[in-house]
């Protein structure tokens, strides 16, 4: 299973995380519910992600020790990613963050999940951190270096 | 001629007594014009010593030279008159020839009198020319140094001031000049900025609603490979 793949971003991440730990607790506050009729109760939109994930790992909904197992290992993998930061130009759609993580899962590393955040002011490209390390490669950044040395004239 | 005597002998002696009688005249004014002159020298002693002593000594003098001088005039009029009798007494014995002779030499120192005295006159009169011609020339030479220092000096006051002028005009304008290189790059950058901030500000405005979806996309996927590149991921993948 391919954790990172499936959520994409960090904030999918996280939803999934609220997700898991919420249902852990549900399943802790009350033993005699089975972990199907504690979904059932459940509206949240990771709620297919989570059962496409037991079915992924061929873990039955009806074995709540399995499951609960399950849960645990969702939420130390969701600690354990590591994560790329990437401000782009205008609010990605589902396309471009598949583009975008599909080249980091198989240009970097399969557990990298994305944090992207909105900026306009940058106009294109991206600025991108990752484990410390920053790089500014907005179409803004590569005007303003234009323009401070004047290159402009030249074009 | 008909106012002098027939005589010639006695027209001789006449001449002869008035030419004696005449240099007595100037003898006698020879005299009083000494006296004249050492009397303005002793005034001019009194005047500088200031001592009556001195006074009183050129009045002596003076009273000396005049008695002096009237003595000796009265004894060359005798003289004269002495010599015209004595003349007279010899021509009487002398003969036509000797008269005529006599005639002849008087007229010819008459002459040579005449002639001495109008060379001296001319010499006089030349000199007085010449010194007159002198006179103008050395004026003319003055005036010319003079005009010539003066124009001198007024052309190098003249161009003293010039260089004055043009030193301070030159100052003034490199002065000017240097504002004006100042104000113009002040300008010229000031003129930069904006038009860097306009363009700017257009290529911003045009980039930025410019793009669609598949360039964004597009940017995004090389920006990430030149991150790549650049070893932003270091050795993962």
């Amino acid at each position: 299973m391919n954790l990172a793949k499936k959520l994409r971003t960090y904030d999918n991440a996280v939803e999934l995380k609220y997700f898991v730990e919420d249902l852990k607790l549900n399943l802790s506050k009350d033993k005699r519910k089975s972990v199907k009729s504690v979904l059932e109760e459940e509206s949240n939109g990771m709620k297919d992600l989570f059962l496409d994930l037991l079915n992924e790992s061929n873990i039955s909904i009806s074995d709540s020790s399995a499951v609960t197992d399950f849960l645990g290992d969702i939420i130390n993998k969701i600690n354990n990613f590591e994560r790329v930061n990437l401000v782009v130009a205008v609010d990605p759609d589902e396309d471009l963050i598949k583009t975008v993580a599909d080249w980091i899962q198989d240009k970097v590393d399969k557990s990298i999940i994305l944090k992207i955040d909105v900026d306009p002011d940058i106009l294109g490209g991206i600025k991108v951190t990752y484990k410390g390390k920053y790089l500014d490669l907005s179409l803004n950044n590569k005007l303003n270096g234009i323009f401070k040395s004047k290159d402009i004239l030249k074009i | 001629m008909e106012f002098l005597p027939a005589d010639l002998v006695l027209n001789i002696v006449m001449l002869g007594l008035l030419f004696l009688i005449l240099l007595g005249f100037v003898v006698l004014l020879t005299f009083i014009y000494k006296f004249l002159t050492n009397w303005l020298e002793y005034l001019q002693k009194e005047k500088t010593a200031g001592t009556e002593q001195i006074r009183h000594e050129a009045q002596q003098e003076a009273q000396n030279i005049l008695e002096s001088a009237n003595k000796e005039a009265t004894q060359i009029i005798s003289d004269t008159g002495k010599k015209a009798s004595d003349i007279l007494e010899e021509m009487e014995g002398m003969s036509e020839e000797s008269k005529q002779k006599l005639s002849d030499t008087l007229s010819k120192t008459s002459a040579n009198l005449l002639k001495i005295y109008e060379t001296n006159i001319k010499k006089q009169k030349s000199e007085s020319l010449q010194a007159l011609a002198n006179l103008t020339e050395n004026i003319d030479k003055s005036l010319s140094k003079e005009v010539g220092e003066f124009e001198k000096l007024l052309r190098e006051e003249t161009v003293e001031s010039k260089e004055k002028i043009r030193e301070k005009l030159l100052k003034k304008y490199e002065k000017l000049d240097n504002e004006l290189q100042d104000y113009k790059s002040r300008r010229m950058k000031e003129l930069d900025s904006s038009l860097y901030d306009i363009l700017y500000n257009v290529t911003e405005e045009v980039l930025g609603k410019g793009l669609n979806m598949d360039e964004h996309r597009k940017l995004i996927l090389e920006s990430l490979d030149d991150a790549k590149k650049r070893d932003l991921f270091g050795n993962s993948g």
